[in-house]
């Protein structure tokens, strides 16, 4: 559709314009130092008003052989001439890319954002794995009231009222009116007890839970702590039974390599009574300034007195059964070295924050 | 109970050293806590003979001394003159030690005067307390002795924990009993040699016993002709090692003896009592008696009495009455040997409080076969040590109980223990322990029970003795297999539950002691707490009524120590008064200080709204959907922060900032909020169902609107989603807006809405009309126009 007024322009020239643009638009892509720079060069060489657009517009003039040699020309010189302001355009953009990014970096050594952090406090934590330990072997847990009285505390357990074990703790009493028999539990024994009334055999229970003394606190005491009671009843059940869950329970909390050791000990509501000693954690049994011989003694246990089963209403000659109370405290100043118990009370999150690996 | 190694091996002739006797013993129940060693540090000391003590020529109280050690004379400095010419004295020269001095002695000079050691009291050598004066020894001794050797101040001493089942380890026999039947050495008996005048003592005094369910055996023996006396520094120095103080012969006498024996033992000065006749009887109610102690006790009709003829002259089995004591004149004396009987004693001594050696032997159980044995090596030391005469027999009433006898099977042991035990094992343990048996059956052991053995009942006190002679080790290990999977309640769970929920919303836990005080109470004005009736202090009087305070006193001393945030959690129990008291279990929080989440966050404090996010994780974690927040609860909280947290028509927990004048006085710096929660009102979830996940695309409008100031935005968020209807999906606040463009008193109010519908993609032309029915329903609730809506 060659315009009228189109100026006349003859082959030969139409010739040397092709050679000149291509020339002069491969030189301005490889010069443009930028995307828009590129953009004015693209339209300076291939735009409506560029010589070569002039030289595709005259060629409608031309004789037909002339046309088809320069009609060729011209779309090799247009391909060319694409193809190489594409290729500066792609080096340019990843140029731009680059300069971006590198504009946007941060200095990793600046401190993470972060939310609060919550923790559960250390005594939760070993709580927790004890009664890991013993759901795996299938106990339940038991729970019972903290305000215990006198028969479930003490009389159930075979200390009567004229026992000397009762003194070997001091208790403490609470004041409520007509109820001079209420006391805060001693042990977590009681529990033992409400279980064998409240079911029959067989039992596999653990009740973890609070208790306390009448004692001024310091580093290896506190009025009120933690115990986990644990307390199996079935037919059949031996002394041998007891140490190879308390096995369990060393080689769980202390690591697969513990060993343990019964020693006689004397606790009213077991007999055969037992304290019963963890081959050392740290020193692997050797003798260390935590355990001395190798040993630590971390618990009392033993066989469930006839006397207390009877008391439940079990059939004593039936049934035998073994019981044992793991202190919480104990097993977590150990396990995690601290020093004074009263840490654990106290709630300074400087300790508590210590557990966060934990939690 | 602390057994001196030597008085015990008069019994148990071991030469095992004491740590490894120690050891065999703890392993077989008799526990060792320690090693003593009362004279560690007695080194050098020697006895001297004093040749002259003169005036010191600088001082009023010094005296220069001049003694003789065997071969030379030494000259030193004494701070006091009891010590005459003549007398042999123990002397510590310069390089040698005494345990109350650090260092070895050395020569200086006092006051001009050359000093070369210093004679020594007994205090000084740890054989009694007494340091009034220097230890006069007696004539035997030859000058250049070493005292150590001579008063064996170089024993061991075995400080063993008795457990209240074996009351015969509180004596020196009855551990040596235990010591030879686990080494093997032949158990010496007791020195019972006894001199007896021809006079007889149930002449002199009678015996009555009205209570002989509390006393079933009573005897008296007399001692006639005591005179003063000191009891000898070997005797002194093991009753001072065991923990006793020397006091003057006879009462040393009685200590020793049942020390040595286990009986406890009396004197009475029998010129002072009011004829020679002891009557054992229950006290009157209300009857006084004042003891050795010099405290009128008012005693009950449960207290038993040891009576002269006119009243009461000792608590039975506790301690002496002050009107009969034994003391510096008394020529005679009836020397008490009773069997009192383990409940009552123990009774009585808890209710007066008031504890001897004797009452905590006799609420032990002492042997009822020891009377005898007791009183006549009481009195033989008496008569050894005063120069006393001892008359024939005793006065007595009651009698010795026959022996029992308990079986035990030894299909039962080996039931019980986990490995065989025979017949045969089970008669050769009783062979080691020297108790008689029989094989009654066959399968059945007959044991006889001697009488000290008073923890010995039943046939499983039988077993626990073969297992102990056996050797823990015996037993194997085995795993006792339960019939069902572990699990836990569902309070239990409720609790773990809480603590993860409560943590995981950045809250740290802390487990403090549940008591509360006087001023924690009348923090929230509680009544119906529970007092604790023996408290040790005062900030323990009470059982805690809420958690609350706990979390505030955290608050207080984290800031004391320095911390920016405090945000703590506690899940816990707490006590009320009810028929007869209730415990619940709670879940509550605090958080103050810093809320800024990084190192360049702005900067802000934790308040309540920090308190409803935790609030609502907590209760999202329940699954609690309908909860809402009431009216301000009582309490210590700020009026315009505070709320009570309702589930269905109940309030079940607070939420609010504490008043700042109450934190101020509480010393706490800044906002503090709390949130409780009871557990059990959040119990009752039913677990959930999966709900399908959106499959078509949502429509979003942001709706911005203009409102009076004094609307809660709460209430334009219901009735958004009154309006929204069935397409609403979700309804979000983000932007709470005053001032600008705005009037006075108007605020505005920009929700996120986002509007779907479950079976297709929803059209603007959909939408429009929702977003109107909102806009409209808005309106008519809140009285908020509409500002902008954007797409």
């Amino acid at each position: 559709m060659q315009p009228i007024d189109s100026p006349a322009m003859d082959a030969a020239q139409m010739q040397r314009t092709l050679d000149e643009e291509r020339a002069r638009g491969l030189a301005d892509a490889e010069a443009a130092a930028d995307l828009a720079a590129l953009d004015a060069a693209m339209t300076r060489v291939l735009g409506r008003k560029a010589p070569f657009s002039e030289v595709q517009r005259a060629l409608g003039g031309l004789p037909h052989e002339q046309r088809r040699d320069l009609g060729a020309a011209a779309n090799e010189v247009r391909a060319t001439l694409q193809a190489a302001f594409a290729a500066r355009r792609e080096t340019l953009e990843a140029q731009a890319e680059d300069a971006l990014l590198a504009a946007d970096r941060v200095d990793l050594s600046l401190p993470g954002r972060r939310g609060r952090t919550g923790s559960l406090h250390p005594l939760t934590i070993v709580e927790d794995e004890v009664v890991e330990v013993f759901l795996r072997l299938g106990f339940r847990v038991a729970e019972g009231p903290e305000i215990e009285d006198d028969w479930h505390n003490f009389q159930a357990l075979n200390i009567p009222e004229d026992h000397p074990a009762r003194t070997m703790k001091d208790s403490l009493y609470v004041a409520i009116p007509g109820h001079p028999e209420l006391l805060l539990r001693t042990e977590t024994s009681a529990v033992q007890v409400r279980t064998m009334q409240s079911e029959p055999p067989p039992i596999y229970v653990i009740a973890p839970g609070r208790v306390y003394r009448r004692e001024t606190a310091d580093a290896t005491h506190l009025p009120v702590f933690h115990q986990v009671e644990g307390l199996v009843v079935d037919e059949g059940i031996t002394f041998a039974d007891l140490k190879g869950t308390l096995e369990a329970m060393a080689k769980g909390l202390f690591g697969d390599a513990r060993r343990v050791r019964l020693g006689p000990a004397y606790f009213p509501f077991v007999e055969p009574g037992a304290e019963v000693g963890v081959s050392c954690f740290l020193c692997e049994g050797v003798g260390c300034r935590v355990c001395g011989n190798g040993w630590i003694e971390l618990l009392g246990a033993g066989m469930v007195h006839p006397q207390v089963l009877e008391n439940c209403g079990y059939d004593s000659e039936r049934y035998t059964g073994f019981a044992f109370g793991v202190g919480i405290e104990r097993i977590a100043l150990l396990r995690y070295a601290i020093p004074d118990m009263r840490l654990l009370i106290d709630g300074d999150v400087r300790f508590l924050a210590q557990w966060d690996a934990a939690s | 109970m602390r057994v001196p190694l030597g008085w015990l091996r008069e019994f148990a002739p071991t030469d095992l050293p004491a740590d490894e006797l120690a050891e065999r013993m703890t392993h077989r129940g008799v526990k060792v806590e320690g090693i003593l060693e009362p004279w560690a540090g007695l080194d050098g000391v020697m006895a001297v003979r004093v040749l002259e003590v003169r005036d010191h020529p600088d001082s009023d109280t010094l005296c220069v001394a001049r003694i003789n050690d065997g071969h030379r004379d030494v000259e030193l400095v004494v701070g006091v003159r009891n010590m005459a010419p003549g007398d042999v004295v123990p002397w510590a020269p310069p390089g040698a030690r005494v345990p109350g001095l650090d260092g070895p002695l050395a020569t200086k000079t006092i006051r001009g005067v050359v000093s070369n050691g210093m004679l020594c009291s007994p205090s000084e050598l740890a054989i009694s307390q007494d340091h009034t004066g220097i230890l006069v020894l007696d004539d035997t001794w030859v000058p250049g002795t070493d005292v150590k050797g001579a008063l064996e101040l170089d024993d061991p001493v075995l400080d063993i924990e008795v457990e209240p089942n074996r009351p015969d380890f509180l004596s020196i026999y009855g551990v040596a009993r235990e010591v030879a039947a686990l080494t093997g050495v032949p158990l010496a008996p007791p020195d019972l040699s006894l001199a007896e005048v021809s006079d007889r003592a149930d002449a002199v005094a009678t015996i009555r016993i009205d209570e002989p369910a509390a006393c079933p055996r009573y005897l008296g023996r007399v001692i006639r002709g005591v005179r003063r006396a000191t009891s000898p520094l070997v005797a002194q120095s093991r009753l001072t090692a065991c923990g006793m103080r020397p006091i003057d012969a006879v009462v040393d006498a009685t200590n020793y003896a049942m020390l040595e024996l286990g009986q406890p033992l009396h004197g009475f000065d029998l010129a002072r009592l009011a004829g020679p006749g002891i009557v054992v009887r229950a006290a009157a109610d209300g009857e006084r008696l004042t003891t050795l102690d010099d405290v009128e006790r008012v005693l009950t009709d449960r207290d038993l009495l040891i009576c002269d003829l006119e009243g009461p002259v000792a608590l039975a089995g506790i301690m002496g009455g002050q009107t009969s004591e034994v003391g510096p004149t008394t020529t005679d004396v009836l020397l008490e040997s009773a069997w009192f009987t383990r409940g009552g004693v123990l009774l009585t001594a808890r209710r007066l409080g008031l504890h001897s050696e004797a009452s905590h032997r006799f609420e032990r159980g002492t042997d009822p076969e020891g009377l005898d044995r007791g009183a006549t090596r009481g009195a033989a030391l008496i008569a050894a040590w005063t120069g006393a005469e001892v008359l024939t027999g005793v006065a007595e009433g009651g009698a010795t109980p026959p022996r029992r006898w308990v079986g035990v099977r030894p299909s039962r042991a080996s039931h019980l223990l986990g490995y065989e035990v025979t017949a045969a094992d089970t008669a050769e343990v009783f062979d080691t322990l020297a108790m008689d048996h029989r094989a009654a059956a066959d399968d059945l052991v007959e044991v006889e029970v001697p009488g000290y053995r008073v923890d010995i009942e039943r046939e499983v006190d039988l077993i626990e003795e073969v297992v102990r002679v056996q050797g823990y080790d015996r037993v194997g290990s085995a795993l006792p297999r339960a019939p069902h999977a572990g699990g836990v309640p569902a309070t239990y769970a409720q609790v773990r539950r809480a603590k993860e929920l409560l943590s995981r919303a950045g809250l740290r836990e802390i487990r403090p002691a549940p008591f509360a005080s006087q001023e924690d109470l009348d923090l929230f004005g509680d009544t119906d707490a529970i007092a604790i009736a023996n408290p040790l202090r005062a900030e323990e009087s009470w059982l805690r009524t809420r958690l609350t305070p706990g979390l505030l006193r955290a608050v207080t001393r984290n800031q004391a120590a320095g911390a920016a945030v405090v945000a703590l959690f506690e899940v816990g129990t707490t006590f009320r008064l009810g028929d007869p008291f209730t415990e619940h279990r709670k879940a509550g929080f605090v958080v103050s200080g810093d809320a800024a989440e990084g190192w360049d966050a702005t900067a802000r404090d934790l308040d309540v709204l920090d308190a409803k996010g935790v609030l609502a994780a907590f209760l999202d974690g329940f699954g609690v959907a309908a909860w809402s927040l009431g009216d301000v609860p009582p309490g210590p909280f700020h009026p315009g922060r505070a709320a009570s947290v309702v589930v269905g028509d109940r309030a079940v927990g607070v939420l609010g900032e504490i008043h700042p004048r109450v934190a101020a006085d509480l010393g706490i710096d800044g906002r503090v909020s709390v949130g409780v929660v009871g557990l059990s009102s959040v119990a009752a979830t039913d677990g959930f169902t999966y709900r399908e996940v959106p499959r078509f695309p949502p429509l979003r409008r942001d709706l911005a609107f203009a409102l009076d100031d004094a609307i809660p935005a709460g209430e334009v968020l219901t009735a958004i989603q009154e309006g929204g209807g069935d397409l609403l999906e979700d309804v979000s606040l983000f932007d709470l807006f005053r001032g600008g463009a705005l009037s006075a008193g108007t605020k505005s109010l920009a929700f996120a809405i986002t509007l779907r519908a479950p079976d297709r993609t929803l059209t603007d032309e959909e939408a429009a009309p929702v977003i109107d029915a909102i806009v409209a329903t808005v309106a008519v609730r809140t009285g908020g126009t509409l500002r902008t809506v954007e797409t």
